[in-house]
């Protein structure tokens, strides 16, 4: 496939067919409608922004995850020393907390992990029973940052958002992040041969077969919605919601079957059938994690998607690192004193292992050459964690890391501190403007003040 | 060891039934000690569900009683009915049932999310893109390989015999019956027979009768349970169902699939209209071997069977457990299988036999013998799962199957807090809290010169973790003549012996001091509680929600008809259908609230 550093962004659409012979279909760089800012549009010769967040459970150590040093003289502690290589292009954000985490229905886990993205309390419940006084809960009360910016800038391309997962276990509000809205939580796909499946299965259908097809599912799920449009009038308010979501979730899908929306980049280069493993074998956890992060940059490579979520276990998760030499669980590790000088260690072990996954997508990501920069710096990279700390269950100071400028948005290679009682409501508004949106808060609004300017230079 | 400064305040509500069982608050928990024991997590985490409680919890010593509730004759207590999505297994036995596909394509769509451990729950069930496409291509693939194989059925006329709109309208009249379980409405026909005019000139017959057929498996009408209700001519806000909606109701109850035609037959002349002609479709469908399937599928959440798969153990420990894995699942769903269909057919065999359904290694396995008449001549290794006489004086009922021993352990030693925490929150039905912050929950490490007992002595030396731990310890503790693996130990080492006495606190009707598991499985078995909880639990299934307040009445006959037939489970089965929260529910209001009982 085509990769000249200079032909900077044209987004043809652009399908390979199964003898590999490349087709060019309507050129496309106009079709700019709806309520997206001019940044996230797709335009000639301007990369798209990509959002990637990556979770990882149980808090951190904060003692070995703090950098030393002032905003730009750091040095990385023993957690983010595996981001080293990408110093200049890290934000490593100190202080920023869950206030909303405090509030409402849940316990710490649960409120931790069903408002990391969303920021607004869950909903009230008996589904879920909490942990100390905390009584029962329900689901996220809202809809997440992933999905509210994937609303917006998932529009042009073939999947509005990519859920990830590794080894995600359990159904429930302890192991859900991403949420379509209150109440619908969006389950992440734990296995790469079905995520290879879903979004770059059709590369090996022929492009006039592919044509053919989607005008075909255009048709049919055109009728579809209009089985769902007139029941939805019948029902009352509560199955309404249910039935409006399905309904909403069909024009997604039947909105990108219009050819010219469907298209992959230039720069697309598809990949290998990943090998196949026991995927929810626990050890493999590190090799499928790196599976996933390599569909992850194709997918983001071709632009078939611009938001994704990368779920690395769940919170409360006793994923037992075996390949670390260890022989307890992450969770039951996380709840030891911050006395025990082992523990604490091997916690520094597990979370310095997920900077280095971080790491190697970062690693990948700037392997992509999109003009004079790479992939990395037209993406935001945030690790997010459900909780600080693990032993308090704390959901002050969460230990947030970004990689990647975003296009520029972000002035990178800093180390900052915030002033406590920072809402993390605001890192997810920053976030969102970051792709372009226009919103001045996200969450709850007894929290959100606004974007931190301050991440900008 | 010193107190965290500071008092919790522990809420611990949360209804089970309302008014029947409930944990009620308690005024103050003792601060949580920051060196304290909770053993939290299970061998492989296979599920990110906290697991220890430590807040001070009573139960509420009132069963649902002797006396209907007055309330429950003055007025019919249904309860809410919320919308409900066909499940991925659901989706399967229905297109096996429609289509004779058994391809089951619903294991390609996203995992089921889980409320109160069933994955039927019709709480926080969104559609995201992913699912809609899983339909879309489902459907794709269903409609090709059906009318490739089994055209004859699907299209009951040859368009070339007569006008092809005439045969469309048979084609799809035919397959939106079975498909919406439902006769469509001549609103829906006249749609279809104008979507199929307009698609005929381009699409021809065949392709246009498979757009409509792909527009059917992705109607609401097929992906869910659509129920509208007879008119509220009384005005009280309940609605009897209509005769088709309550034969979906049963045929997912009992099948977890769509209705057969004599089920539908029996709809549509009126014969579910009366909670007898409802019990004689009831007692038919039991009688089908898909009822079998659908009762296991209960079961197996029940009892966290699905754990096994991502049960993983220390092969230095227990070497043969990954060998053992999916014998050990098929024996307890033997089991179940065995005794509610061909055995007692009770929940108190169920809970207390002394006899399994084994394959000869898992004979051995158990110190058991198997029978030397079966499959005589055959290889040991090919010999099949039979009914084996276990001792009695080892082993009772599922309480002690190595498939619940061995998931509610440790990656290298036993629990007896998760041991304990199954028997409270599956068979009390008494859902326990998840340890607060600032407590270690690491479970002592394995100390070759102290038994388990005596490296978990810290829940009951320490005030502050006995109060909750001695709901669960005392109870796990009696199993510890059962390892990792489940396999019987006579002691834990040739120093240790084992103390297995123990003792059952903050039930009705089963407290009291116990010698060991075998007397909590026998106890519990005959258990007023167990027996409800067992209901309730299969009330939740039934309906996609938890009990409420409303359910009071229900939940009441219900414990009397399963009482009448002596804890028979296909009785409990058939009196599930019975129930005023089964055929009623809240009249629609289209656009307004949620009626009755929300």
């Amino acid at each position: 496939m085509k990769n000249d550093p200079k032909a900077g962004w044209s987004r043809r659409a652009f399908l390979r067919g199964a003898g590999g012979v490349a087709v060019g279909l309507p050129f496309m760089a106009s079709l700019g409608v709806g309520p997206f800012s001019k940044s996230a549009r797709a335009e000639e010769g301007v990369f798209p922004k990509r959002l990637v967040i990556m979770f990882s459970p149980n808090g951190t150590v904060k003692d070995n995850w703090r950098p030393f040093g002032g905003e730009t003289n750091f040095t990385l502690s023993p957690i983010l020393e595996p981001l080293a290589p990408f110093r200049e292009k890290l934000l490593v954000m100190e202080g920023i907390s869950m206030l909303t985490a405090k509030y409402g229905p849940g316990d710490g886990h649960q409120t931790g992990m069903g408002q990391m993205l969303t920021a607004v309390e869950l909903l009230e419940g008996d589904l879920f029973q909490g942990g100390g006084d905390s009584g029962t809960a329900g689901w996220a009360g809202g809809i997440s940052v992933d999905q509210a910016i994937a609303n917006v800038v998932g529009k042009d391309t073939k999947l509005k958002s990519l859920e990830l997962g590794v080894q995600v276990h359990g159904a429930t509000v302890w192991s859900r992040m991403s949420y379509l809205g209150p109440n619908q939580p969006i389950p992440p796909e734990c296995d790469p041969a079905a995520v290879f499946g879903r979004v770059f299965g059709d590369m090996s259908i022929s492009p006039a077969d592919l044509l053919k097809r989607e005008r075909r599912r255009k048709s049919v799920l055109d009728l579809v919605l209009g089985e769902y449009a007139t029941l939805v009038p019948k029902l009352d308010r509560f199955d309404r919601e249910k039935l409006d979501a399905h309904l909403q979730a069909i024009r997604e899908v039947e909105k990108r079957l219009q050819t010219e929306v469907v298209g992959v980049s230039e720069n697309c280069v598809v990949p290998g059938q990943p090998q196949v493993l026991p995927h929810m074998e626990p050890g493999n956890y590190e090799a499928v994690g790196r599976q996933q992060m390599d569909l992850l940059v194709s997918a983001l490579q071709c632009d078939l998607t611009r938001v994704a979520t990368l779920q690395f276990s769940h919170s409360v998760s006793g994923h037992v690192f075996t390949n670390l030499g260890l022989g307890q669980g992450h969770h039951d590790l996380s709840h030891e004193g911050d006395s025990n000088a082992d523990a604490q260690q091997k916690l520094t072990t597990i979370n310095r292992f997920y900077a280095s996954q971080m790491a190697y997508l970062c690693q990948r990501l700037s392997e992509v050459k999109e003009g004079d920069e790479t992939l990395l710096d037209h993406t935001a990279v945030l690790w997010v964690n459900e909780l600080g700390k693990g032993n308090s269950h704390s959901r002050d100071e969460i230990p947030y890391v970004m990689v990647g400028g975003c296009g520029g948005y972000f002035k990178t290679g800093r180390y900052l501190r915030f002033l406590p009682q920072t809402p993390h409501n605001d890192l997810l508004v920053t976030l969102m403007q970051a792709m372009g949106l226009e919103q001045t808060t996200f969450g709850d609004r007894r929290f959100a003040r606004g974007p931190l300017d301050i991440l900008r230079g | 060891m010193s107190a965290r400064p500071g008092r919790l305040r522990a809420v611990c509500h949360g209804a089970l039934l309302a008014g029947a069982l409930a944990l009620v608050a308690c005024d103050e928990t003792p601060a949580a000690p920051p060196g304290g024991f909770a053993d939290t997590q299970d061998a492989t985490d296979t599920t990110p569900e906290p697991d220890t409680l430590l807040v001070d919890t009573v139960v509420d010593t009132t069963p649902s009683g002797p006396v209907r509730p007055e309330h429950c004759t003055t007025k019919l207590s249904p309860g809410p009915a919320p919308l409900r999505r066909l499940t991925k297994t659901e989706y399967d036995n229905t297109v096996r049932d429609l289509l004779g596909d058994t391809s089951h394509p619903g294991q390609a769509f996203p995992p089921e999310e889980q409320t109160l451990g069933f994955d039927n729950n019709a709480s926080g069930r969104g559609v995201a893109q992913v699912h809609v496409e899983r339909y879309m291509i489902a459907a794709e693939n269903l409609v090709r390989t059906a009318l490739a194989e089994r055209r004859e059925q699907i299209i009951p006329c040859d368009p070339n015999d007569m006008p092809a709109l005439l045969c469309a309208r048979m084609t799809f009249s035919r397959f939106g019956k079975l498909a919406y379980r439902r006769p469509l409405t001549s609103e829906e026909e006249a749609r279809y027979e104008a979507y199929f005019e307009a698609l005929l000139p381009t699409e021809g017959f065949d392709g246009a009768i498979a757009m409509l057929l792909e527009v059917m498996l992705q109607s609401p009408h097929f992906l869910y349970r659509t129920e509208l209700g007879e008119p509220d001519t009384d005005g009280d806000g309940v609605s009897a169902l209509t005769g088709f909606e309550l034969a979906t109701r049963i045929s997912y109850l009992l099948w977890g699939s769509m209705p057969d035609d004599k089920l539908l037959a029996a709809a549509e002349v009126g014969l579910l209209a009366t909670p007898e002609g409802i019990a004689t479709e009831a007692r038919r469908l039991l009688k089908d071997p898909k009822a079998r399937d659908a009762l296991l599928h209960f079961h197996r959440q029940w009892l966290e069977l699905p754990k096994l798969e991502t049960t993983f153990k220390d092969a230095e420990i227990f070497p043969d457990f990954a060998g053992l894995k999916d014998r050990l699942e098929t024996e307890t769903e033997r089991f179940i299988d065995h005794v509610v269909w061909d055995g007692e057919g009770d929940l108190t065999t169920l809970l207390s036999a002394s006899y399994s359904i084994l394959d000869p290694v898992l004979a051995d396995f158990y110190g058991a013998t198997y029978p030397a008449t079966e499959s005589e001549g055959t290889l040991p290794e090919r010999r099949g799962f039979t009914k084996v006489d276990l001792d009695p004086s080892q082993r009772a009922g599922l309480f002690t199957q190595a498939s619940i021993m061995s998931t509610h352990a440790k990656y290298n030693q036993t629990s007896p807090v998760l041991r304990g925490k199954f028997v409270r929150e599956q068979i009390l039905c008494q859902p326990l809290q998840p340890p607060p912050a600032n407590i270690n929950i690491t479970p002592p490490d394995l100390d070759p010169n102290l038994t388990t007992r005596e490296r978990f002595r810290q829940h009951s030396d320490s005030d502050e973790c006995a109060g909750c731990h001695k709901k669960m310890d005392p109870i796990g503790l009696t199993f510890e003549h059962y390892d990792g693996n489940g396999r019987w130990r006579d002691a834990e080492s040739a120093t240790l012996p084992i103390d297995v006495t123990g003792e059952i606190l903050f039930t009705w009707d089963a407290n009291g001091p116990v010698a060991d598991a075998l007397e909590v499985a026998h106890r519990l078995a005959e258990s007023e509680q167990t027996r409800e909880c067992y209901v309730t639990q299969w009330f939740r299934y039934a309906h996609g929600r938890d009990t409420g307040f409303a359910d009071e009445c229900n939940v009441f006959d219900l414990m009397q008809a399963f009482s009448a037939s002596n804890w028979n489970i296909k009785e409990l089965l058939v009196a599930l259908t019975q129930t005023e929260a089964f055929r009623f529910r809240p009249t629609v209001v289209p656009g307004g609230g949620v009626g009755v009982g929300e």
